[in-house]
């Protein structure tokens, strides 16, 4: 019955997802002919009959019924640009990006491990934790600048690695790199919190004075650990199978994430449609596999509430140079807001940092440092707010109960562009759109993580204590369920700010969010890209002030416990 | 005894012949023999490589198809599948078709065929633009004569043949509503499977009529990014990659070819506040067409001083109007790269005026709707004026006629509608451009649309590579002669 529930629910969305363009009233007789067709005028005749070929005149609700009929017999139909049947298209286009999200997923969990072994050893030993200064870092690299670079070096100047294409797995490599390298370290963000609470549990005093080993008593610590991350990883997989599409553009990878957004650009509702569905499917099995490895990592001891977890700790020193990325944000910002960040000069373009220009100027002559200045603060207030909007709705869902968190494996996957163009049909463009795009699909790894925080305080020997004596619901929650979650959620949701931040600026095209001569620095740093090898210092910067924007954000996150 | 020397003999034979063949084997992979050009292309097939939609200039470019008549870099028309051709009376042609000519398939090149192409194409669904309204009719008037009449005599229907989309494939590869171009084509090289994601072999067609190509094979593979294009070209993966934008062009030899293709300030006439001339003219006086070639486009592209290349510079006197804080909506599109740089030195100058400028900077998908709803005051557009028929009075009816199908400037002047007639009814090829020519003077003189560059496209090729074509109509590029060593 649940099965079933799902599964009308997984259809229901695609179907909506693929349709709300139609209901806005825009035509996809255009966009269909445009697609086919680049500089054709689009006159009447042609229009309708794009519309006549297509079955469009049957108006959405007869199309969206005729689809769910094929859907449930296993048809998806065919593509409205080139006729063909659109499993043709997905099947090879699935299989690549499956092969390139296994790489990718083992490059994150390498990434991981080598940022949390250091720290989660010293742990052992007994010294503080460090921080996730350098996770944060990584965290903040925009994926495509990680791309072209690799792409730049290992293709281009050393010829070790093919630079575009799918043929082998040796084209599997950069593209992987390129993606797994953030995903890893946001989860070692994960895995660092995990580690250290599982450190600090009582129970670990109680067996080293048994006399256990350290090696079984580190095992177990990594598995009571390994039971929040994994959640996390089948989330953070499932994301690089659908959203890959900057990625793939990057490397000429045939994968879902480009076709699926080629093809909501096109209007290719049947395309979409079965993107969509497909990479909701991925989405929900990712996230089933990773509560049942949850569930088997922690044992019975989880129904049994017999976990025994720290109880919420005082806030953890945060020295004052971790405040530093902070300090430098704001020291730019006052040096560079004098300065005019939009008079072109095509006489002084791309030039080098100097005593003029501080950090050099852009493929149009305008100053770097004024630019950089003059969008931090729309930047960084934005994605803090989204960040923000993001944490609470995550906590909401991943607290109050289990059903939200199937709807948070769902949506998970889905490319911020689709989802972003369905928005924009029903809410017209602008930034609320964005915004809200953007929200609708950053909520979920936040409340997967708080969901399996949850669950395992839920099952704590201290809340049963705590029942027992005769502590309210509301107690439990505001004095045991909350702190324990919210600080690891808050430092999971604000690594990722950074990457908000880009997906907000990269709807620009969309109509929704920036448009230039805005500086915001994800139009920065996509302005910068084609010039990153002869002028490397036009996205040095921007990318510099987005990854202090990001450290920042952790350290601040932690400091808020 | 003589068995053993038997055995021995057989024995050394199978080892000659074992070494020999191997030998063979090699000597056969390092010999001078043609050889395989690899060639990176942007955009991929979206329909299948359908001759009807744009996959048909991906036919022509790679030679995998021809069509009857070829334009030349004057925008003539010369014989290709057709040998020669005389207009029998105002709306009939007679078309005579080279003999000799073979499909990839094997069958010959007969009128019936080329007939039966054309009539599918004119029968399409959207009919193909280079004969849409025509009203085209083909029939065979012989084993090699092709009679062709329109319903409205038609004085360029030799040009209109000339589009990538008409190409005459074979008549297997028209299968119902489909066309599968697969060893169906008359080019140098043939398509026998299309695969858009791996990438496709072209083979060598040794029957080509116009003796047999240069190269054993082309390997043709699609990258949609620019800059990921010219480094597959550093990194010697291809040979040639079309499309290389101005920011790679460092470290990569390239072949630079001048296209019939502006980019322009289009302003809307039909709405305040570009329904004052002297706004316009304010607009035109704000740009500078030499420092936007120079600057944005890096020396890549030229001047412009007309919407057809080669336009004389007209002398006006300098009005020196400027704007009173005039709200406008300037958009372009950003899938060319380097426009979204244009509209901002252009929104820079017009503030410069006077004009309080928002920019919108969408693709192209994404703007065109608002764009023909007339919601913008101000567009910063690439259009080609050449594309099907290479016609320039075509080109003008179509964008600044009263009826024009895609007058986004919104002028409707009857003076100009009696030139660009006049220009329509001239036959002979350089008397027609003259006489648009004289049309164009009108519409740049209302400055609805203000011209800034000419677009070139760059070819980025490995050393080796010689004889790629550099057709300005961009149906060209590799031919029965191009090579690589």
């Amino acid at each position: 019955m649940r099965l079933l529930g799902r599964l009308c629910a997984l259809l229901g969305l695609t179907a909506v997802i693929g349709l709300l363009p139609l209901m806005s009233g825009r035509d996809p007789a255009l966009a269909v002919l445009r697609a086919r067709s680049a500089d054709r005028e689009p006159d009447a005749e042609a229009i309708a009959s794009v519309r006549r070929e297509l079955g469009l005149d049957a108006g959405p609700f007869e199309l969206l019924g005729r689809w769910f009929w094929r859907a449930v017999h296993g048809d998806l139909g065919a593509s409205w640009v080139s006729g063909e049947p659109v499993t043709g298209q997905l099947g090879p286009a699935i299989a690549v990006s499956l092969t390139l999200t296994a790489l990718a997923a083992l490059v994150a969990v390498l990434v991981m491990t080598l940022l949390v072994t250091r720290p989660f050893v010293r742990g052992l030993r007994g010294s503080s934790a460090g921080r996730a200064g350098f996770a944060a870092v990584l965290a903040a690299l925009p994926e495509f600048l990680i791309g072209s670079v690799l792409l730049l070096v290992f293709a281009v100047r050393l010829g070790w690695l093919p630079t575009s294409g799918w043929r082998d797995l040796s084209y599997a490599v950069l593209p992987a790199i390129a993606l797994g390298t953030p995903a890893g370290a946001i989860l070692a963000v994960v895995a660092g919190d995990a580690l250290r609470d599982a450190l600090a549990a009582p129970w670990r005093r109680s067996w080293t004075g048994a006399g256990f080993r350290v090696r079984t008593i580190a095992l177990a610590v990594v598995r009571r650990a390994g039971s929040v991350v994994t959640g996390q990883l089948g989330i953070v997989v499932a994301g690089m199978f659908g959203s890959a599409a900057t990625v793939e553009v990057v490397f000429g990878v045939p994968g879902l994430g480009r076709l699926a957004v080629d093809a909501a650009l096109a209007q290719d509702v049947p395309v979409v449609q079965a993107c969509v569905l497909v990479i909701l499917l991925v989405g929900a099995a990712a996230g089933a596999l990773g509560a049942m490895a949850q569930r088997l990592l922690l044992g019975p001891a989880l129904t049994d509430g017999a976990l025994e977890s720290s109880a919420p700790r005082e806030i953890t020193s945060g020295r004052l140079s971790l405040l530093l990325p902070l300090v430098a944000v704001v020291a730019v910002v006052l040096w560079g807001i004098w300065r005019d960040p939009f008079t072109v000069d095509l006489a002084a373009r791309l030039l080098p940092p100097s005593g003029a220009h501080p950090m050099g100027t852009d493929a149009l002559g305008r100053d770097l440092l004024a630019r950089v200045a003059h969008g931090a603060l729309h930047t960084a207030a934005l994605a803090a707010g989204v960040t923000a909007l993001v944490v609470v709705i995550a906590l909401l869902v991943g607290i109050a109960g289990r059903r939200g968190s199937g709807a948070a494996d769902l949506v998970n996957a889905l490319p911020t562009v689709v989802v972003a163009l369905a928005v924009a049909a029903t809410a017209g463009p602008g930034w609320t759109s964005a915004v809200v795009a953007v929200a609708a699909v950053a909520w979920a790894p936040p409340a997967a993580h708080a969901r399996s925080l949850a669950l395992e305080q839920r099952g704590s020997a201290h809340l049963t204590a705590a029942r027992a004596l005769g502590a309210s619901t509301r107690h439990i929650m505001f004095r045991h369920v909350l702190p324990a979650v919210v600080p690891p959620v808050l430092r999971n949701a604000f690594v990722r700010l950074p990457a908000i931040a880009l997906a907000l600026a990269s709807l620009g095209y969309l109509g929704l969010g920036a448009q230039p001569p805005e500086p915001e620095w994800g139009v920065l740093l996509a302005e910068g890209m084609p010039n990153v090898e002869r002028a490397p210092w036009v996205v040095a910067f921007p990318a510099a002030a987005l990854v202090l924007l990001g450290v920042g954000a952790v350290v601040a996150a932690a400091r808020m416990r | 005894m003589i068995e053993r020397l038997t055995m021995l003999l057989r024995r050394t034979l199978l080892a000659a012949a074992v070494l020999s063949l191997t030998a063979g084997c090699f000597a056969g992979s390092q010999a001078e023999g043609p050889a395989r050009l690899r060639v990176a292309l942007p955009f991929a097939p979206v329909q299948s490589l359908s001759p009807l939609g744009d996959d048909g200039v991906t036919l022509t470019r790679l030679g995998i198809a021809e069509t009857l008549v070829r334009l030349d870099q004057d925008g003539k028309p010369q014989p290709q599948l057709a040998e020669s051709w005389t207009r029998k009376s105002p709306t009939t042609w007679s078309f005579r078709l080279r003999s000799g000519v073979k499909f990839h398939d094997g069958t010959a090149l007969t009128a019936a065929a080329a007939a039966d192409a054309l009539s599918r194409a004119a029968a399409a669904s959207p009919v193909p633009r280079a004969i849409k309204g025509v009203g085209v009719t083909a029939k065979a008037a012989g084993d090699l004569d092709l009679e062709v009449s329109t319903t409205a005599p038609d004085p360029t229907l030799p040009q209109r043949l000339s589009a990538a989309n008409l190409v005459v494939l074979a008549p297997a590869a028209y299968q119902g509503e489909r066309v599968n171009p697969a060893k169906a084509g008359t080019g140098p090289f043939v398509l026998t499977d299309l695969n858009v994601a791996a990438g496709t072999a072209l083979s060598r067609f040794d029957g080509y009529w116009d003796g047999v190509p240069a190269l054993a094979g082309v390997d043709v593979r699609f990258v949609p990014d620019g800059n990921t294009r010219s480094a597959a070209l550093r990194a010697g993966e291809v040979d040639v990659a079309t499309t290389v934008p101005i920011s790679a062009l460092a470290n990569v030899t390239t072949e630079e070819v001048p296209l019939p293709r502006t980019v322009s300030v289009l302003l809307n006439t039909a709405k305040p506040p570009f329904a004052d001339p002297r706004l316009r003219a304010a607009v035109r006086e704000a740009v500078d067409p030499a420092a936007l070639a120079k600057g944005v486009y890096e020396g890549h592209a030229d001047a412009a001083t007309g919407v057809f290349r080669g336009t004389a510079a007209r002398q006006v006197t300098p009005t020196g109007a400027t704007a009173g804080s005039q709200k406008i909506a300037l958009a372009t599109w950003s899938d060319r790269p380097e426009l979204p740089g244009v509209v901002t030195a252009v929104a820079e100058s017009l503030r410069a005026k006077g004009f309080e400028v928002e920019q919108v900077v969408r693709k192209y998908s994404q703007l065109e709707p608002d764009l023909l709803a007339g919601n913008f005051d101000a567009v910063v557009f690439s259009r080609s004026y050449a594309m099907d028929s290479g016609d320039l009075a075509g080109n003008l009816s179509l964008d600044f006629s009263c009826s024009g199908g895609f007058n986004l400037v919104k002028l409707c002047d009857p003076a100009l509608d009696a030139a660009i007639g006049q220009a329509l009814a001239v036959e002979d090829v350089s008397a027609r451009q003259e006489a648009s020519m004289r049309a164009q003077d009108i519409v740049l003189a209302s400055d609805a649309v203000v011209p800034l560059v000419h677009e070139r496209t760059i070819i980025g090729r490995s050393a080796g590579v010689s004889g790629l074509s550099t057709d300005p109509y961009e149906r060209l590029l590799i031919t029965a002669k191009t090579r690589v060593s």
